[in-house]
């Protein structure tokens, strides 16, 4: 009888027993008012998002802390959500540098007087780059530029150099004009513009995409990109440019300008920042060299106010 | 404190209450921790879920500084779940980006659940006092850079209000079981308790003697029956109570007559055993009346075996009581198991049996060698029969004795014990001894007797003829004084042989009635009066009713006076002699005792006091004849005479004579 009421004794204890671990005992009653405030010293970085913050981020957070450490100075990454907003954050000094393509340099510098003082040269080895128009490989409909009109278009920003002016440009090159398009439209959303394009096409939501050259190589690891089938290249325009809010201390601007002229390849640790950063040098710029992106602009009809 | 114990009853409650109720919790106890753990897991899983989707949504929003944003999913989070107490944003600085707290961020939790570099997650259980939360913590991560940290707050509220509803749950349906249970065991409770009650009071009826008990309901089915039998003589036929294996003498064609236990097992094959048996507390009823029918008949047999038993008990009993030898039984180490009163008598002691150092069979032996020689004869043979030896007394009197013995072995060999009769044989020997002292004494008297008639003659002759050559010698020559010389010890030659005549009865004697009393009177008052000078005090004890004897008085008073100065000199120097006469009205015998303080006579001594010439005294100090003749005239008066010495103490001569037949008294005091 004794080890009859053990074992119901030791069923009852056991019932009372938890599977979770002791807890451990905490006050919430403290309370601290949230505050949070950027350092007013810092000299903020921008890129423009053609891409995800996620990717941006990755891309330059090397060479950001790159820069920080070489002038000493607190230089910060800061994120616009769109094209447009990193021009409007430029045209409001909140942008010290800024790292631009072509196109919405040229507007900047229209706009806001801001200063090219440096080119990147692509991993391709060239200063130059361009754009791309793609379809679905399976799209047996459209084999030329021709074939283009009447078709569903979307581009990546109307301030895109490779996803919108360059390619735009071919097609003006060829006759062929926005309205012919049966529809032209723009990536939604803050980032990651580069990626909807193709990933629009890759749906057959659009039948046609502008996108920069290299894109494809970014979503390579989500969708089957041998899918995707390029139609046509673009001229070679000049390439991504550095440019420094006009009112930029020059000291300040020197120092930065300095530690990207000195990246090299041939160092370790640059090298990563560089291939991190997708380019191979940084080489000086001038404004002069975004002249024939100006035509460009001048030919497809962009207005350098709007 | 006595604790009373649990009747059946409470036992089959508690038994099926304990099943019940250890099943249940059995049960209960690991589907609680199962259900507890299930839940637990799943509702970690679904916030490990969200706090993975928060991370991986907020990383462009910390980035980009959206705040609103940040806010929006935060407050997103614990709408979307009702677990979810808090949610919260860390920055990779560890300061708040964004929270659901209304008041202020709690400090404390900023830093209670810190995920470390390279980990992917961290639980933490944590207790605020009013509730129990899981923290769930995510790094938000891009590539291998760190931006922040989310954090879920998963209450176990609602987890823990789940368990306690299965809980009661499961209380509520352990007590219906047990209810059910309870109700269930109180039928088979009462069922079997009433029986088995019914068992106990006739077992108690047996104990009180009463063996005319039935226990055994009334069948619901017979073996009769089922077998369609109407074989009147069975014993199983029209039986109601007792199922046929149950019953003796059972006369199916496939039953097989044995004693009840082997029936019993036989039985087990039988179609009839298989479609009645079942019921253990029906067969245990049964059991218990065959039992005690069983018993009964035992006890009858037993009660005439007893008094078999114990009439034969009795005879023996008598026997062994009654044998006028020893009796006797011991164990293996010769330890009196029993012994007839003979043999106690004979031993001299009551309690001979039983002790374990107390008196035994080696003990009786005179010499321990005699034993161990009869001993090995006994194992040997297994018997001795009518071996002499001499036997010890407890106090320590020798006995002649004749033993009969054997041994009672065990399979082995071993020695169990022993058994056997002891014959005193004392007196017979004693006899046959003293025969043996008469027939020498005799031969001795007849050779003595022809001796002295041979010489008797030429002594007087001698004595003659020197009597004559006195006369004629004057008293002064030297002539005279050898006549004188030869005269005298011719003279001792003549009492001499004189005395051996007397011994062989060869001296006249004149028979009178004799007052043996006034006789010893008589030569006390001559010697009293010399021994009290030598410190020797004499004391007379005369019994008043010793009837005469017929005898020669003179002669008698020799021997009296024989025996007293024999008694004086075995006093050194002072003592005590006492004479006393006593009648043996049974045998018609009066005896003279006369006993002495002295140096008494040692054993080697004493069966020779009768010889003739045989004396311990000096040389030229004693004839040897004094007892001899003494002997000779007892034997001559049809008497005897024995002598009881112990050395240094004194010794005891006593003559035992015939009394006179009434018819030959006359004047009791005439012939003195």
């Amino acid at each position: 009888m004794r080890y009859l009421l053990f074992l119901i004794f030791l069923c009852l204890c056991c019932s009372a027993c938890t599977v979770d671990e002791p807890p451990q005992k905490i006050d919430l009653s403290k309370r601290e008012a949230v505050e949070f405030r950027d350092a007013e010293d810092a000299v903020t970085y921008a890129y423009l998002p053609q891409y995800s913050h996620s990717v941006s981020y990755q891309r330059h957070n090397l060479l950001v802390e790159y820069l920080k450490k070489e002038t000493g100075y607190n230089i910060r990454q800061v994120f616009p959500d769109t094209f447009d907003e990193h021009m409007r954050m430029v045209g409001q000094g909140k942008v010290d540098i800024s790292f631009s393509n072509p196109y919405v340099y040229v507007k900047t510098a229209y706009r806001y007087g801001e200063k090219a003082f440096a080119q990147v040269i692509e991993d391709s080895g060239h200063e130059r780059f361009r754009g791309q128009i793609i379809c679905r490989a399976d799209n047996q409909s459209i084999r030329t530029l021709e074939d283009c009109k009447g078709k569903r278009l979307i581009a990546v920003d109307l301030t895109s150099a490779g996803g919108y002016l360059y390619p735009m440009g071919q097609f003006y090159d060829h006759g062929i004009r926005q309205e012919d398009f049966a529809e032209v439209h723009f990536s939604p959303g803050p980032g990651g513009k580069q990626e909807k394009v193709i990933l629009a096409v890759y749906a057959g939501q659009y039948d046609i995409g502008l996108i920069r050259e290299g894109s494809l190589n970014v979503v390579a690891d989500r969708i089957d990109i041998r899918q995707i089938r390029v139609i046509a290249y673009s001229k070679f325009y000049p390439g991504w440019v550095y440019s420094a809010r006009k009112d930029l201390d020059p000291g300040v601007l020197h120092k930065i300008q300095a530690a990207l002229f000195k990246l090299s390849m041939d160092n370790p640790e640059h090298r990563a920042i560089l291939e991190n950063a997708n380019f191979s040098r940084v080489v000086p710029a001038n404004d002069a060299e975004f002249d024939s992106v100006r035509e460009l602009m001048t030919v497809v009809g962009v207005d350098q106010d709007k | 404190m006595m604790r009373m114990k649990l009747g059946i009853r409470g036992k089959i409650y508690c038994g099926m209450i304990s099943i019940v109720l250890l099943t249940g919790l059995m049960i209960a106890v690991p589907v609680r921790i199962m259900v507890e753990r299930a839940l637990s897991q799943e509702s970690l899983n679904k916030g490990m879920s969200m706090a993975l989707t928060l991370a991986a949504r907020s990383q462009d929003f910390i980035l980009g500084m959206d705040f609103l944003y940040l806010k929006e999913m935060m407050d997103k989070a614990i709408q979307s779940n009702n677990d979810v107490s808090y949610s919260f944003l860390l920055n990779q600085q560890g300061q708040v980006l964004s929270h659901t707290f209304h008041n202020g961020f709690p400090v404390e939790l900023r830093t209670v659940n810190s995920v470390p570099a390279g980990q992917l997650s961290s639980v933490r259980f944590l207790d605020t006092g009013k509730e129990l939360i899981h923290d769930i913590a995510v790094p938000v991560l891009v590539g291998d850079m760190r931006l922040g940290t989310v954090h879920i707050g998963l209450s176990k509220t609602r987890i823990s209000r789940t368990i306690n509803r299965l809980q009661w749950t499961m209380a509520v349906l352990i007590g219906c079981a047990i209810l059910i249970a309870s109700l269930t065991g109180a039928g088979f409770a009462n069922q079997i308790i009433h029986r088995v009650q019914k068992l106990h009071q006739a077992s108690e009826q047996v104990l009180k003697g009463n063996l005319n008990v039935i226990t055994s309901p009334l069948l619901k089915t017979s073996c009769w029956v089922l077998m369609d039998c109407h074989n009147a003589q069975c014993p199983a036929y029209g039986e109601e109570r007792q199922r046929c294996w149950n019953v003796e003498g059972t006369l199916c064609p496939s039953c097989r007559e044995k004693e009840y236990a082997a029936k019993s097992i036989a039985c087990r094959n039988c179609r009839i055993f298989r479609a009645v048996s079942g019921d253990e507390i029906q067969a245990l009823a049964e059991s218990f009346d065959a039992m005690t029918r069983s018993l009964k008949h035992t006890i009858s047999q037993l009660e005439a075996s007893g008094k078999t038993i114990e009439v034969s008990e009795k005879k023996y009993r008598r026997i062994f009581e009654s044998s006028m030898d020893m009796v006797f039984v011991t164990d293996s180490q010769g330890r009196f198991l029993d012994i007839n009163q003979t043999g106690k008598t004979i031993l001299g002691g009551e309690d001979l049996t039983g002790a374990a150092d107390g008196f035994s069979l080696p003990d009786v032996f005179s010499s321990p060698f005699e034993y161990a020689d009869i001993q090995q004869d006994l194992i040997q043979q297994g018997f001795v029969k009518d071996l002499e030896f001499t036997l010890k007394t407890l106090s320590g009197n020798e006995l002649q004795a004749l033993l009969s013995s054997s041994c009672q072995l065990d399979p082995g060999g071993e020695v169990l014990g022993y058994e056997g009769i002891i014959k005193d044989i004392t007196q017979r020997r004693n006899m046959e001894q003293q025969l043996l002292q008469a027939d020498k004494l005799a031969s001795l008297g007849q050779l003595s007797a022809g001796v002295a008639h041979e010489i008797n003659n030429p002594l007087g002759l001698i004595l003659g003829y020197t009597q004559l050559m006195l006369r004629e010698e004057p008293e002064s020559s030297q002539k005279y004084e050898d006549l004188k010389t030869i005269e005298k010890h011719t003279r001792n030659c003549k009492t001499i042989v004189e005395a051996l005549l007397n011994f062989a009865r060869k001296t006249e004697t004149k028979k009178v009635l004799v007052d043996v009393n006034c006789a010893i009177e008589q030569v006390i008052t001559v010697i009293r009066h010399q021994f009290e000078l030598s410190g020797i005090e004499v004391h007379t004890r005369y019994d008043s009713d010793l009837p005469q004897v017929l005898g020669d008085t003179e002669k008698l008073k020799q021997v009296v006076m024989n025996l007293v100065m024999n008694a004086r000199q075995s006093i050194s120097k002072a003592g005590q002699i006492t004479v006393s006469t006593r009648y043996d009205s049974r045998n018609q015998k009066i005896t003279i005792a006369v006993k002495d303080t002295g140096s008494g006579i040692p054993p080697h001594v004493i069966i020779r006091i009768f010889d003739p010439f045989f004396t311990t005294k000096p040389t030229g100090q004693g004839t040897g004849l004094g007892l001899s003749v003494s002997y000779g005239i007892v034997k001559e008066h049809g008497g005897e005479i024995t002598v009881d010495s112990e050395p240094e103490k004194g010794s005891l001569f006593s003559v035992i004579l015939p009394a006179a037949p009434p018819s030959d008294y006359c004047h009791p005091l005439s012939v003195i």
